[in-house]
């Protein structure tokens, strides 16, 4: 099997050369690269098989870079090794295409991780804890709304009054009225007339078959 | 006599003049006083989280992966494996309260996302709502970010509430954020007389970037915080 060639993008020097002394061990050749915005040339000029890149550049984020690579390159494979593990960091990663190993990981996993993806397979998503909030977002037509805003635009729909829908999505009114204003802010409309006409067109979209249905 | 007379009168009339405008300056003295003082607690507050960002980074981006790097060289003895990493893990928590390191990489969306799912457990629904702000700078980011975080905090500890929204998007030429949430409300003092650290925190925040906070309370009805930032035009 030929040498298989890995590129370290990672500013710390002493956690790249620790990497690529594992990875020498392991047979691979290893080039290394510390400044951000070199990194993309030498994955030109190099032809790396894959590269192991960091996320934090001093005050840069290299995130803007993965996206350019994946999109300029989508055959490459990129491992994101990176001392960032919050949730919606490795969120981000993991939707450009790219694998993520946490650096505190990386003495145990990385090996593995770079034998999956030189066969060209998928380094299993990392253990996250589940999400404790609820907040999915919904998109009707070109705006986005939260759940809870999707939840009074379907009750609006119905004609419910702000004290009918606190009751019925045990709320306060003043809460739904904040609500409200969110979603005038949203579609542009001022009055309540309006925005129930809208709820009407787009009543389909809100979910649930409507209880009194329109017209 | 008629010459004399109006000497008398001009020469009251200087002297009124005169300390008018001396009392004038005086209280203008001590008006630039007050607003230097201000001036000065604003560009503090500026300034200790550029410090803090810096010292939570420094932690995050070197001493962390020098302890990994660390647990790197010694893989294999296992009489310390583990160990580095351990260190390593509350050097990383350390940085994190000093500095929501999210935000250097993603967006207030983000950032709060990350705060509210799955930093704490809140004993409340958040309905987070905030759009893109792509004329925010990053220190308005992080005002707005500590804001929010404090309000939660104190929603946590007083409100007994049910449910908050947190929502940010532009109107005109501000960027409006606002956490409102529906439970005990309280009575508002007057802005100079905030005794609540908490929430002068807010406004100073708010303030030193050049915005402003309101804060609506009833009883019942609940609590709404609302900052208002300018948008910058760099």
């Amino acid at each position: 099997m030929p040498v298989r060639h890995v590129l370290i993008a990672d500013d710390h020097r002493l956690f790249a050369d620790g990497l690529s002394r594992l990875l020498r061990e392991g047979g691979y050749s290893v080039s290394i690269v510390n400044a951000l915005h070199e990194v993309e040339a030498i994955v030109v000029d190099g032809k790396p098989d894959v590269v192991l890149l960091d996320l934090a550049f001093g005050h840069d984020s290299a995130l803007p870079l993965l996206r350019t690579l994946r999109r300029e390159h989508p055959q490459l494979p990129i491992i994101v090794v990176s001392a960032m593990e919050e949730r919606v960091i490795i969120d981000s990663v993991l939707a450009t295409g790219a694998s993520y190993i946490a650096k505190s990981r990386a003495s145990t996993d990385l090996r593995a991780a770079l034998e999956t993806v030189l066969a060209g397979g998928q380094v299993p998503r990392p253990h996250l804890n589940p999400l404790v909030g609820k907040f999915g977002a919904r998109r009707i037509g070109t705006i986005q709304f939260t759940d809870q805003q999707i939840a009074v635009l379907a009750q609006l729909r119905d004609g419910d009054s702000n004290g009918e829908i606190a009751i019925a999505l045990g709320r306060s009114i003043k809460s739904i009225e904040h609500h409200l204003a969110g979603i005038r802010q949203k579609i542009g409309l001022t009055t309540r007339g309006q925005l129930i006409r809208w709820a009407r067109e787009h009543a389909s979209e809100l979910g649930d078959d409507p209880v009194h249905p329109p017209g | 006599m008629a010459p004399l007379v109006w000497l008398v009168v001009i020469s009251t009339a200087l002297a009124l003049g005169t300390a008018g405008v001396l009392i004038w300056a005086a209280g203008s003295v001590q008006r630039e006083r007050i607003h230097a003082t201000i001036e000065w607690g604003r560009r503090l507050l500026v300034a200790q989280e550029e410090e803090r960002a810096a010292i939570a980074r420094e932690l995050h981006d070197s001493v962390v992966p020098d302890l990994e790097s660390l647990e790197m060289h010694v893989a294999g003895n296992t009489s310390t494996t583990g160990e580095a990493t351990r260190i390593a893990q509350r050097v990383r928590s350390i940085s994190r309260l000093l500095h929501p390191g999210v935000l250097d990489h993603l967006d207030l969306n983000a950032a709060v996302q990350q705060l509210v799912a799955t930093d704490a457990v809140w004993p409340f629904t958040v309905d987070v709502d905030i759009q893109a702000l792509p004329t925010f700078t990053r220190s308005q980011r992080v005002a707005a970010f500590r804001i929010i975080q404090e309000a939660l905090a104190n929603v946590r500890r007083h409100a007994g509430a049910e449910g908050v929204i947190v929502s940010a998007f532009h109107e005109g030429e501000s960027v409006v954020v606002t956490i409102h949430d529906d439970g005990a409300g309280f009575v508002v003092p007057p802005a100079e007389r905030l005794s609540s650290l908490g929430l002068r925190s807010m406004r100073e925040r708010a303030e030193a970037l050049g915005g402003t906070l309101l804060i609506e309370s009833a009883r019942p009805g609940g609590t709404t915080i609302r900052a208002t930032f300018p948008t910058m035009a760099n």
